[in-house]
């Protein structure tokens, strides 16, 4: 077998052997990206000497007989609005073409920590608005599935690095789904952790109540494993948790008798692909064979979800993107004096999408219309969150789609608004700050992956981790790989 | 959404559309619009507002020393600086 089609499990016993070396791992990996990223286009900017300069200090240690951790001499990706100390960090857009922070991300520090090899930076949809990965200002990504798809987003040079085998694994972020519907898309494992749960300290705020950072992955072990190296409060970070992270591995049982889980009738039936929505019955009934209790449950103010994130998280972005004025860091247009400048810099640094959502969130936010639009969303966004207490104080976990379809064709869809409404299923969890996970579960038709989102109340990734393995261990639909020579 | 609205609010943001953006802005305002209405169907007059989605203790972090940026660091990625101060267009006619 190729060694980059392996795992982070699997290829760390082969490391331990040393069977392979961490130096060869890397040098695979980089020969696939010279290979094949001109097709995907997963990244932005490759990191090839750093990331052998890495190998050769993991091997040196093997070498010396010490112990490295799981995820020792690994390859990965990060997403580009990670924050990368002397690395480029272009949250794919105009405005920070160039950028070089001065500090690295709390999770890149953890990463680096464990000894991860760092390839590079994965493209995305711009400041991670939008769901195809066909907003990046640099070029869009292409579904390692099918080239005429798109990946998913934003998270979508994540995610087909990912599926391409062009890094063993990945992190994204997710503030309406961009982990878990590029992952649907794509055919891997995303995991969006509660909210608290990851320093979001060198993340390049979106809508900052909503971001998560989590992880991309081949299998659920690997989440569980990558999991464990991410978590942890962080005193840089205000809204760290401060919790008792468990050892995620210890969740991967393969048992869930007893288990129960609910499936929300909102989640299922108008505007849901009747083969995803088969999958998905498919799954809760494997999880039933298994030994769990599933039955069907409501989760009413589902419906008011899409409405109430489009206001909260543009009026936030508003705000968030307000920084980049010419001023300190990133682009600068020169123009006669200094509101010009703000305002040409703005023009030519932002995207369309990005520009459209910022007028959104300042229109929520602006006199008069606060009260009837953000105040309102803020108020919808508890009753959301009161659904899932009411669901969790009776099931461990609920069971749906990711994504209402399968990956769309590119440039299928150049309506925003019913773009919006592909996020339908992974929004709800966001503003209730819950853990959600995607796992792939078969193909449709046109042999496109099919992911199955299961939801947890707060801290429970180990209950969406066990149950998820479940599935893993007693089916052959969670394994998929794409046709390499069908698609890229 | 009017022309008059929309200029107040691309002063606020301090952007500049062109005309096809303005197009672009007004029409998805009216669809939006109609997406948002939905939330009037809910009556919220006894629900609270969400602060925060998990309970925050405090937003204040611990009053310890550590190393700061420097000047030179912070500014290495700045578009005009001048003997440490970042340079900007005259501001006053």
């Amino acid at each position: 077998m190729t060694i980059s089609r392996l795992t982070i499990h699997e290829l760390h016993e082969l490391l331990v052997k040393k069977e392979i070396s961490a130096v060869e791992l890397t040098r695979e990996h980089l020969d696939r990206i010279q290979k094949l990223d001109g097709d995907v286009k997963a990244y932005i900017t490759v990191t090839d000497q750093l990331a052998l300069e890495q190998a050769k200090a993991v091997d040196a240690k093997i070498s010396a007989g010490e112990s490295i951790g799981t995820l020792a001499g690994i390859p990965m990706a990060v997403k580009d609005n990670l924050c990368t100390k002397g690395i480029n960090t272009t949250c794919a857009s105009k405005m920070l073409d160039g950028f070089q922070p001065q500090y690295s991300a709390t999770v890149v520090h953890k990463l680096q920590a464990e000894n991860a090899i760092l390839l590079g930076k994965a493209n995305m949809d711009e400041f991670a608005m939008g769901s195809t990965t066909e907003n990046s200002a640099f070029f869009a990504t292409k579904n390692p599935w099918n080239a005429d798809c798109v990946p998913g987003g934003s998270s979508g040079g994540s995610a087909a690095a990912v599926a391409a085998d062009l890094a063993v694994y990945s992190l994204g972020s997710d503030t309406g789904g961009s982990i878990r519907q590029p992952a649907s898309f794509c055919g891997i494992v995303g995991l969006k952790p509660t909210y608290g749960a990851v320093s979001r300290f060198g993340l390049i705020a979106f809508a900052s109540s909503l971001d998560q950072i989590g992880p991309l992955a081949k299998d659920v072990t690997d989440t569980a494993l990558i999991l464990n190296a991410i978590t942890g409060y962080d005193k840089q970070d205000s809204t760290s948790a401060k919790y008792d992270y468990p050892d995620y591995t210890k969740a991967l049982t393969g048992d869930v008798k007893g288990l129960r889980i609910g499936l929300p009738k909102e989640y299922l039936g108008e505007g849901i692909d009747p083969e995803v929505e088969a999958q998905v019955r498919a799954a809760a009934a494997k999880l039933e064979e298994l030994g769990a209790v599933v039955e069907e449950c409501s989760l009413p103010y589902t419906r008011y979800a899409m409405p109430a994130y489009y206001l909260i998280a543009p009026a936030e972005a508003s705000s968030n993107l307000g920084r980049y004025d010419g001023v300190r860091y990133g682009l600068r247009v020169q123009a006669k004096d200094v509101v010009d400048m703000f305002c040409d810099t703005r023009k030519q640094g932002f995207g369309a999408e990005v520009k459209r959502r910022i007028m959104l969130g300042t229109y929520a936010l602006s006199s008069g219309y606060y009260d009837a639009y953000y105040l309102k969303a803020l108020k919808v966004r508890n009753l959301i969150k009161q659904d899932y207490d009411q669901a969790f104080a009776k099931y461990d976990c609920l069971i749906a789609p990711t994504a209402p379809t399968t990956a769309l064709h590119k440039g299928q869809n150049q309506d925003p608004l019913a773009l919006y409404k592909g996020d339908i299923c992974t929004i709800p969890s966001n503003l209730a700050g819950i853990p959600a996970l995607s796992l792939p579960y078969g193909l449709d038709k046109n042999q496109m992956p099919i992911g199955v989102q299961l939801l947890g109340k707060a801290f429970a990734e180990p209950t969406l981790l066990q149950v998820a393995y479940a599935l893993e261990q007693n089916t052959t639909l969670t394994r998929l790989k794409p046709n390499q020579g069908k698609g890229l | 959404m009017e022309r008059e609205a929309l200029r107040r609010l691309c002063l606020l943001n301090q952007l500049s559309l062109t005309d096809t953006q303005k197009d672009d802005v007004i029409s998805f305002f009216a669809e939006r619009d109609a997406d948002t209405a939905t939330l009037d169907a809910i009556d919220t007059e006894h629900v609270e507002r969400m602060v925060h989605v998990m309970p925050i203790l405090t937003v204040v972090r611990e009053d310890g020393a550590c190393q700061p940026f420097s000047r030179e660091d912070l500014q290495a990625g700045a578009p005009e600086t001048d003997e440490g101060y970042w340079c900007v267009p005259r501001v006053l006619e």
